[in-house]
């Protein structure tokens, strides 16, 4: 299937290592190993500023319960922040990262796979 | 048929048990499986396995390099394929516009430059066309997977992550081999539930069999009752037709013991009366008569005439104890005395032995009437045939009597009176004391043992018969102790 639709329902602004001053963010996510810890529920319209405060390099993408992206960010390094203002219309949504690295071995981390997922409401 | 006992059966029991944790394990393995595949699942194996893939068939596959990208591409249904040189320069590309980019994202210039296989969310910074259309709009995301070639350079392919998610999401649900061995505890479960089915049925059955058991028990019972009811009537009845039987014999007994008398009044009164008058009719008319003659005619008249007497005597006797009983005087009598009785009761009456063994012993009696009952039994004994008597005492008896009437006393002496008669016939004996009874041949009234047994009564004496072809013992049991003057001693 070639068409695709982006769920991008608002323009997205990502900057990374600092966010854009005259956003204030009120919704805050961060990413480690391996793991996101953010409020289970968000409003509708909201800055959103996220953090990684693990060692690796991650991703957030968003996600409706249909599988449809909503939301992709860059690769945030280690330590590094990323802002984003969304207007996402309510309902159930998912976290995650979706970085997928090989060791030197040659095993793979699978970060999604690894628990970097979480539950997200948006509420009316 | 009685149905299945309320008891299970032991394989019964083994049979539910055996299919229930059979269910129970196959519905943990279907919830074990279903979690399984419900467990997150990143998508890391399924780009390593298909990039692998797809960098192995480079070698093989005909056409233009562009042309083997296309083909990578289409039979993954991806969205695109770039080949990235050493320098991180696109250098083929399935859409145009991207040759010659260079990769910014900084995880996959990682990965390219490490050689290593890796995949990372992405998003275009501007729109991307193919063939002129543009088909993504710039900040679309893909997943970008890095596939080393081996040579510095590296293969990238581009899934559409919202489409990977949808497929997946879709793909998702019941796992089938949950679903199957769900299926299989179910049908275990329905196996597990018809035995217990048809176990309450089979009881539910057994409980209807013990009730219509009762029923029918109650019914037997009632029915038992019943025949119970029944015979016992029946057997009220017999006994009345018994009695009646009884009494419709007795009474035919008594009216032909009647008409016997009649009879016998007829033979016994007319036979000597008969000869007396004959005898006094040749003593009146004819001539010629000596007096041997007359004297032998006139002694037959006096016997019979005497046996009229005798007869006629012992029925006016027999009527007044009957009317109104006899009266006496019990009192003690020695050995001695009864001797002394005895001698005198009889002029053919010969003394036997034991008077003098008796010692001090002592009956209570009435001297007249035990008088007149030996006389009356000595007179019989004649009567019936015997040309000598013999009266004896004694404690003891040698041989039981066949016959007994009245109470034997305590303890009794005995006095026996035996003759040389020709015998009581056996089959009579049970009816010697009856009044008007005799033996057919006999010549008697009927009345003599009758008398007897009612002067025996008075004085609280039993009487007995010993008989035999020799001669017949009437034996007669005197009290010892007794009334004396009706007072009890």
């Amino acid at each position: 299937m070639r068409s695709m639709i982006l769920g991008l329902a608002a323009a997205v602004m990502l900057s990374a290592c600092g966010g854009s001053p005259d956003l204030l963010p009120e919704h805050e996510v961060d990413l480690f190993e391996f793991g996101i810890q953010s409020k289970a529920e968000w409003t509708p319209t909201a800055p959103v500023t996220v953090s990684n405060s693990g060692e690796f390099s991650h991703t957030l993408v968003i996600t409706r319960e249909d599988g449809g992206v909503v939301f992709a960010s860059d690769v945030i390094g280690p330590g590094e922040t990323a802002t984003a203002r969304l207007d996402l219309e309510p309902g159930e949504y998912e976290l995650s990262c979706r970085l997928v690295a090989q060791t030197e071995g040659g095993d793979l981390i699978d970060h999604f796979e690894k628990g970097m997922h979480a539950d997200l409401t948006i509420i009316e | 048929m009685n149905p299945d006992s309320p008891r299970p059966s032991r394989a019964w029991v083994v049979a539910l048990v055996a299919t229930l944790v059979v269910a129970a394990f196959m519905t943990i393995g279907a919830v074990v499986i279903q979690a399984r595949a419900n467990r997150p699942i990143g998508e890391g194996q399924l780009f390593r396995a298909e990039a692998a893939a797809a960098a192995a068939s480079l070698g093989s596959m005909p056409g233009s390099p562009s042309d083997q990208l296309r083909r990578i591409r289409n039979d993954l249904e991806i969205e695109a394929v770039v080949r990235v040189d050493e320098a991180g320069i696109i250098t083929e590309a399935t859409s145009d516009t991207l040759v010659g980019e260079t990769i910014s994202n900084s995880f996959l210039a990682f990965a390219h430059t490490e050689q290593r296989f890796g995949a990372v969310a992405v998003t275009s910074p501007s729109s991307i066309s193919i063939d002129g259309v543009e088909e993504w709009p710039a900040q679309s995301a893909f997943y970008a997977v890095v596939q080393p070639l081996g040579d510095g350079s590296s293969l990238v392919l581009y899934y559409d992550i919202s489409e990977l998610l949808q497929r997946r999401s879709q793909a998702a649900g019941v796992s089938s081999a949950a679903f199957r061995l769900a299926g299989a505890a179910a049908a275990f479960l329905a196996v597990g539930a018809g035995l217990a089915y048809s176990r309450a049925k089979s009881l539910r059955r057994f409980r209807e069999f013990e009730i219509e058991n009762r029923i029918l028990r109650d019914h037997a019972e009632a029915l038992e009752a019943r025949n119970r009811i029944i015979d016992e009537a029946r057997a009220e009845a017999e006994r009345a037709q018994q009695e009646a039987e009884a009494a419709y014999a007795l009474a035919e007994e008594k009216s032909r013991v009647r008409a016997e008398f009649v009879l016998m009044i007829n033979h016994e009164l007319r036979t000597p009366l008969t000869a007396v008058v004959t005898g006094a009719e040749l003593l009146s008319t004819t001539e010629g008569l000596t007096d041997e003659d007359r004297q032998q005619i006139t002694d037959d008249m006096l016997f019979n005439g005497r046996r009229l007497q005798e007869i006629i005597s012992q029925m006016l006797a027999v009527a007044r104890m009957e009317n109104r009983g006899l009266t006496v005087s019990m009192s003690p009598q020695s050995g001695g005395e009864l001797l002394e009785l005895a001698e005198k009761a009889h002029p053919r009456l010969s003394m036997g032995s034991g008077f003098n063994e008796l010692g001090g012993e002592v009956v209570f009696t009435d001297r007249a009437t035990l008088s007149h009952l030996i006389g009356s039994l000595v007179d019989n004994a004649y009567t019936h045939g015997a040309s000598s008597v013999t009266i004896g005492a004694s404690l003891e008896l040698e041989r039981l009597p066949q016959v007994t009437v009245g109470d034997l006393p305590d303890e009794p002496l005995y006095l026996t009176i035996t003759d040389d008669g020709p015998g009581i016939d056996p089959s009579f004996l049970p009816r010697a004391f009856e009044k008007y009874e005799k033996a057919s041949f006999s010549s008697g009234t009927g009345l003599g043992l009758y008398a007897a047994q009612l002067m025996a009564d008075a004085i609280d004496a039993s009487l007995s018969i010993s008989t035999s072809r020799l001669g017949t013992s009437l034996i007669i049991g005197l009290p010892r102790t007794g009334r004396l003057a009706g007072l009890a001693l």
